[in-house]
């Protein structure tokens, strides 16, 4: 049994969206959760929270959500950190090309703000399913 | 005897006991062999047996000396060995606890009475001091029975005894056992004689100092009859010793004995040493008895104790084994062949058995039962089945031959009798029947005397008993006519031949039968003919004549003689007569005739001669003669002739033959050959001239009508009879006809023949037709010629749509060939018809042109070619081609004539005109085009192109025309270029032709651009090429990226602002749930709900523009299809709580695949299902129905029952932004309005049909209709 999800890095530039998200996972569904808005911020801040989970916005300016996850990955300790991406690109290939990178799952926005932390729950305990059955 | 014997013989008995022998021999053997084998098995195993009760015996009489040295053992280990000697040294009083001497004996008097308590064969225990020659100190004897210890006084020194020397040896706790001897006692044998054996162990003092010893003495007698009476052996045993002392055990009565050797029993000793001479083996064998041996080694050392064990038993006993075995076997081979007998004799049965039967048929069959037939099992394979149809077939052939006998005695023309010795009719045929009255039944078994004359039959019996005692025969071998008797008591005359035969040992004559009253009767008859002949030759002035060859002498009737004016009387009676008569110029000639035809050269004889007659004058004479009587030999005895006056009629003849002469004077001067046809007598002479036309001369040809008939060619006979007839039958006036006929030589000539009738009879037939020949072939042939080229010619204008047309340069007649007539549209049949008519035909814009070419041609012969137009009187034009010249006759030099051709080329033209518009219209297509378009050989090389194509390429056409295609494409592709090209020539490239293709190409300037291509495969002359349209779609390329880029930035840009909004609400409307007054919240709801709808119209356009682009991507996956729309309906069960409606699904398919994108797919099937629930009334039913469909394919249908869809809004149901107006009911149901065109797109992508029934008021039915997945498409999808 796998510890529960609890610490969740989050990156988004859009304060109003990264608003309503922290409502949503800290408020509602009790993570703990820390919110960057850029790319250089998570990658600075990833050691010190030793986040469960990665919680990435794709289009951000200077450094965006894949490439803090390059920077991320190539540290010690970041090789498999889970990530999932939240994005408005809605296209299937575009998806796609992030589902590649590794990612959980991604979350088309606009998300449904009642139901993110269950969502990331799920797909949280999924990846722990897969994991024990890998093991 | 005879059936037993044969029974004997018989193949059945032969059979059962070749094998009863064999079976017996084979059981004798391996009974024998066994029987050989079990001895030397018994014997190994008596040893065995023996050896093993040896061993057993062995090893249960060392265990009890093993015991002995164990008491012995035990005694040595007990306080007072030891007190003893403690209080020996210690003068009497032992220093440990102050025991006396007395007190330790004491002590030891009981342990040595308490063993030998348990041991009833221990006779004496002592413990022997060495002190004193070997004094014991202890001492314990059984005395009947009785334990007594000894006392002291009464003890004995056993220094002397030789079992003392050898346990002086002794090593400490080394046992010994003395040998067997007789117990002493004082140095004397003990008077009871017991046979003992001594077990001693040496005592040692506290310093190693030699003490004492322990002595057993053990009665052997006892120990071994204890011992063996516990083992029970079953065989006699013998135990001794070296010296030969002798225990022995009596098997059968249980008793056991001890003999000394010198004193012992004599069989006993002598068995010992004959044991004990043989060291070398333990299996010893005599006098018929075996024995093992086992000797019981090391008990005493080299003079101890030493004892071998024998245990014997008689050969008879051990080996009794085997003689059961014997006899169990024999008797079990009596029993197998028994058995084996038993079954022979069944199978013997059964395989004879069809033999007998066929033999009992066969007999039965010998009996001659009417109507029987013979049956064999023939079908039956092997020899039976051989033997049957061998048989069958003889039987067959015998029944045939004899069927044939019988059918030729039945249907023999003469009457066949058989008769015994006895006279008894045993065959009467048929024939026999019809002669005499009687029928077969009548009187087979009845004496022959019945069918004769009662005169004949009285002699009969005499006849034949004569025959028969002296074999004097009457009639046997030779016909003879005797008086038969018929039923009717009638007699007549017949035949009759009789002749022997032998049949089974007994004598039959048959005889043949002949009616002779017919032969009798025709004698009569002979003779009434000989008149009628007579009266005949009289009444036709013949005269008859006789002439015997061999005698000379001719017999002339009155009539022959008075054809030469004679009478019979004045007649020599030989040929002197008619030798002088005959005119001498005939004479040799008709001898030589009659000789030839006597001597058989000539086949008859018909001779015409002059005689001459009384009168003087010449009578001519026609003489016939035959053949009347010969000799057997063959040689001619007899001729008779008849003569004839034909005197008048030879004179009429001469007179005819010169005027024929005459006539064929006068004709061979014309060249004509005479035919002279006399009908009555249907000879016809032909003159030689007749005869020279067809290369004969007269006389080779036969002088009738079959002459002419085998020369006229067979093809024209038919005709020329028919005219012949007609002409006889006077329905023509003239004969006049033309036919062919085979010349000599073999070639035909054409002979017109002419008749008339030169003589009618009085009914008016003609009775002599007479006719010419005239030879007409060089006529013929050139007449024939020319018909035959105008036929040719005729039929070459028909095919060729062509007529030949001559205009006569002087009288201006036109002549026509029936091909013009067709091409005018005229009817031959009409005629030509006039000049002015012919070229009112002709198109008014030709006539000027016809007129100008016929009229040059007219003058100066100038050829012409040139085409003009006719207009049918049906008013349709032909183009006619029309050549033709002058053409000057030969035969009137100032005369030309005009000879010309028409062809109809209307069609050509036609075609022509109408290749040549298409083709401008193709070439101003293709200049005009803004594709290019260009034709590409099998080598890869451009050969033709179009402007477009030039341009696109930034090339000129002329440039690219002979370039490879390869040079169009950038250096990188050209390689997999050149290998699809190489599949295309294969035929191995499959996705290619005839389908868009982009590509990148490669412009003249070097620069690359995205290029979309469509090439077929065309063939020309039998030639394949490539036909390739291309277009340049750069700017299409630029304008679709930037839509992408553009729809997606909308996205993106709506996206963001919506998130927040949405987001917002949603936590709001959650946060304030039951804190704000109703209208707010509804206002809060409102927001909410718009931007959910928002969000899913962002989404929408978003997947209708791709589908509008063409852009939307489908995975393509085989799922199961149950389980796909179960994952969908299980997945949206939200929508049906929302909605308050139930979704129900239900499957009537099993496990078909279909291949689609699940996420389309289900995104279209939740659109359906969330119309469903979103148009249904509240509680009801969604039904989701799956169903396989004939047409290999599978069907997801969703049925609500809601309003269902309003008839005007039926057809736009699919449009974008479709939705009815005032659709909307309680529920809040605005959607975007494209779900249903995303639906139907989806579908159709997955090769899927989307179709919807629906009823208004009673609810809708929208339906998907999926091909199934199957291997074959999924192998097509492969390649």
């Amino acid at each position: 049994m796998t510890k529960p999800l609890s610490r969740i890095l989050y990156l988004e530039d859009d304060p109003h969206i990264s608003e309503i998200a922290l409502i949503s996972l800290s408020d509602i569904s009790g993570f703990d959760v820390l919110h960057c808005a850029s790319g250089q911020e998570a990658i600075d801040q990833y050691d010190a929270f030793a986040p469960d989970l990665l919680l990435f916005d794709v289009m951000l300016p200077d450094m965006d959500g894949p490439q803090t996850l390059e920077a991320i990955r190539t540290r010690n300790g970041g090789e498999s950190a889970p990530v999932v991406f939240m994005t408005a690109k809605a296209q299937t290939h575009e998806q796609q090309q992030y589902m590649d990178l590794g990612a959980l799952s991604v979350i088309v926005k606009p998300f449904d703000a009642m139901m993110l932390g269950d969502q990331l729950n799920s797909l949280w305990s999924a990846r722990a399913q897969v994991q024990t059955s890998a093991a | 005897m005879s059936t037993l014997q044969s029974n004997f013989r018989s193949l059945r008995s032969r059979i059962i006991l070749l094998s009863a022998v064999f079976a017996f021999c084979a059981s004798a053997s391996v009974l024998w062999l066994n029987q050989h084998r079990s001895k030397e098995f018994a014997e190994a195993r008596a040893y065995e047996t023996l050896g093993a009760e040896t061993r057993r015996v062995s090893i249960r009489l060392e265990e009890n000396f093993q015991k002995m040295v164990e008491d012995a053992q035990l005694v040595s280990l007990t306080p007072p060995i030891e007190g003893i000697i403690r209080t020996r040294s210690a003068d009497g009083v032992d220093p440990l606890d102050g025991s006396s001497e007395e007190l330790w004996r004491t002590r030891l008097e009981t342990i040595f009475a308490s063993i030998m308590r348990v041991r009833p064969h221990y006779t004496q225990m002592r413990y022997i001091g060495l002190e004193d020659n070997g004094r014991e100190l202890v001492r314990v004897n059984r005395i009947g029975g009785v334990l007594l210890p000894v006392d002291e006084a009464d003890l004995q020194e056993k220094g002397d005894e030789f079992y003392m020397d050898l346990a002086a040896t002794l090593r400490p706790n080394e046992t010994s056992f003395s040998d067997l001897t007789l117990n002493r006692e004082n140095g004397v044998v003990d008077p009871t004689r017991t046979p003992t054996i001594r077990t001693m162990l040496p005592v040692f003092g506290a310093n190693g100092e030699r003490f004492g010893v322990i002595v057993i003495n053990t009665d052997v007698e006892t120990l071994m009859g204890r011992t063996l009476g516990r083992i029970g052996p079953d065989f006699e045993t013998h135990i001794f010793n070296r010296q030969g002392d002798t225990f022995h055990f009596d098997p059968v009565r249980q008793t056991s004995a001890f003999y000394l050797a010198d004193d012992g029993n004599e069989r006993i000793a002598q068995f010992v040493k004959r044991i004990q001479a043989r060291p070398e083996t333990l299996n010893h064998e005599f006098d018929g008895v075996l024995s093992v041996e086992q000797p019981l080694i090391g008990f005493g050392g080299e003079d101890g104790l030493e004892l071998d064990v024998v245990l014997s038993a008689p050969r008879s006993k051990v080996m009794s084994v085997l003689n059961a075995n014997l006899s169990d076997s024999a008797m079990l081979v009596l029993c197998i062949l028994a058995a084996g007998v038993g079954l022979m004799t069944y199978f013997a049965d059964r395989m004879t058995d069809p033999l007998r039967r066929m033999a009992e048929r066969i007999t039965l069959y010998g009996q001659w039962a009417p109507g029987q037939k013979l049956e064999l099992p023939i079908r039956q394979s092997g020899e039976v089945g051989e033997l049957a149809r061998s048989f069958t077939d003889l039987v067959s052939k015998l029944e045939d031959s004899q069927s044939r006998t019988s059918n030729i005695v039945r249907h023999a023309v003469d009457g066949l009798i058989v008769i015994d010795a006895h006279g008894n009719i045993e065959t009467f045929n048929p024939a026999c029947e019809k002669m005499f009255g009687y029928s077969a039944d009548d009187v087979v078994g009845k004496n022959i005397t019945i069918l004769m004359s009662h005169a004949y039959a009285a002699h009969h019996d005499e006849y034949l008993g004569n025959y028969k005692y002296s074999g004097k025969t009457t009639i046997i071998g030779k016909g003879r006519e005797v008086l038969g008797r018929k039923k009717n008591g009638e007699e007549f005359t017949v035949e009759i031949s009789v002749s022997e035969f032998k049949q089974g040992g007994k004598k039959y004559f048959s005889g043949t039968v002949r009616d002779m009253t017919e032969a009798k009767r025709a004698q009569f008859e002979l003779a009434m003919q000989k008149e009628t002949l007579e009266f005949a030759l009289d009444g036709g002035e013949l005269g008859f004549w006789k002439w015997n060859l061999q005698s000379g002498v001719v017999d002339f009737c009155h009539r022959s003689a008075a054809l030469v004016g004679m009478t019979v009387g004045e007649m020599a009676k030989d040929r002197s007569n008619w030798n002088q008569l005959v005119d001498p110029l005939h004479k040799d000639r008709v001898l030589r005739a009659l000789a030839d035809y006597v001597s058989g050269k000539a086949d008859r004889f018909r001779e015409q001669f002059r005689m001459r007659h009384a009168n003087g004058s010449w009578v001519w004479i026609l003489s016939t003669a035959a053949i009347s009587r010969r000799y057997p030999d063959g040689k001619v005895l007899e001729i008779v002739g008849i003569q004839q006056d034909i005197t008048r009629q030879k004179e009429s003849e001469k007179e005819l033959a010169k005027q024929k002469e005459t006539l064929e004077l006068a004709l061979a001067g014309g060249d004509l050959g005479l035919w002279d046809w006399d009908v009555t007598t249907n000879t016809t002479t032909y003159s030689e001239r007749w005869a020279a036309m067809v290369g004969y001369d007269r006389r080779e040809l036969a002088s009738d009508f079959s002459t002419w008939r085998r020369l006229v060619e067979p093809e024209d006979m038919e005709r020329t009879s028919v005219e012949l007839e007609r002409f006889i039958s006077g329905e023509v006036p003239r004969y006049e006809v033309e036919f062919r006929m085979r010349h000599k030589e073999g070639h035909w000539i054409w002979v017109q023949s002419k008749g008339k009738i030169f003589e009618r009879d009085t009914s008016g037939k003609p009775t002599r037709i007479v006719g010419i020949h005239l030879d007409v072939s060089e006529q013929k042939t050139q007449e024939l010629e020319i018909r035959d080229q105008n036929r040719q010619l005729e039929l070459a204008e028909a095919v060729a749509d062509m007529g030949h047309w001559s205009l006569d340069g002087e009288t201006g007649e036109i002549e026509w060939s029936e091909g013009i007539f067709h091409i005018h549209g005229l009817d031959p049949a009409h005629g030509v018809p006039d000049l002015k008519t012919a070229i009112e035909m002709y198109h008014p814009d030709d006539r000027e042109i016809v007129d100008a070419h016929v009229q040059a041609a007219l003058e100066t012969g100038k050829p012409f070619d040139f085409q003009l137009r006719i207009i049918r009187t049906d008013g349709e034009i032909r183009h006619v081609s029309s050549r033709g010249e002058g053409v000057r006759d030969e035969a009137n030099p100032g005369k030309t004539d005009v000879f010309g051709i028409f062809q109809d080329v209307t069609e050509k033209v036609l075609s022509e005109t109408r290749l040549k518009e298409q083709e401008d219209r193709t070439l101003a297509l293709l200049s005009n085009i803004v594709d290019g378009v260009m034709t590409i050989n099998q080598d890869g090389l451009i050969e033709s192109c179009n402007e477009a194509s030039a341009r696109i390429f930034g090339s000129a056409v002329e440039d690219l025309e002979g370039t490879n295609i390869s040079e169009l494409l950038p250096l990188r592709f050209r390689s997999s270029h050149f290998d699809r090209m190489k599949r295309l020539a294969a035929g191995t490239e499959h996705n290619f032709l005839d389908r868009t293709i982009e590509m990148t190409a490669l412009r003249h300037n070097g620069e690359e651009f995205p290029l979309e291509i469509a090439v077929s495969r065309q063939t020309f002359d039998g030639e394949a090429y490539y036909a390739a349209i291309c277009r340049d779609i750069t700017e299409r390329k630029q304008v679709e990226t930037m839509k992408t880029e553009f729809v997606s930035t909308v996205n993106h840009e709506l996206r963001t602002p919506l998130t927040s909004v949405y987001g917002s609400l949603d936590i709001l409307k959650h946060l304030t749930t039951g804190k704000l007054d109703a209208k707010s919240e509804r206002l809060l709801n409102l927001a909410h709900d718009g931007c959910g709808r928002l969000s899913n119209l962002v989404n929408d356009i978003l997947d209708v523009e791709k589908i509008a682009a063409g852009k939307m991507e489908y995975r393509r996956d085989v799922v199961g299809f149950r389980s796909l729309v179960d994952e969908i309906v299980a997945a949206n069960e939200g929508l049906a709580d929302r909605y308050n409606v139930r979704l129900v699904a239900r499957h009537a398919v099993d496990d078909e695949h279909v291949c689609v994108d699940p996420g389309r797919f289900s995104q279209a099937l939740v659109n359906l299902i969330s119309n469903a629930a979103k148009f249904s009334p509240e509680n009801a039913d969604v039904e989701i129905d799956t169903v396989r469909l004939d047409d290999g394919h599978v069907r997801v249908s969703v049925r609500d029952y809601g309003p269902g869809i309003p008839k005007n809004f039926q057809t736009r149901i699919f449009e974008r932004f479709a939705q009815a107006d005032g659709s909307s009911t309680k529920k809040n149901t605005a959607g975007t309005g494209l779900g249903l065109n995303i639906t139907k797109s989806i579908i159709e992508a997955f090769d899927g049909k989307v179709s919807f029934e629906t009823e208004e008021g009673a609810g809708t039915t929208f339906r998907f209709d999926l091909p199934v997945h199957s291997e074959e498409s999924n192998l097509q999808q492969a390649s």
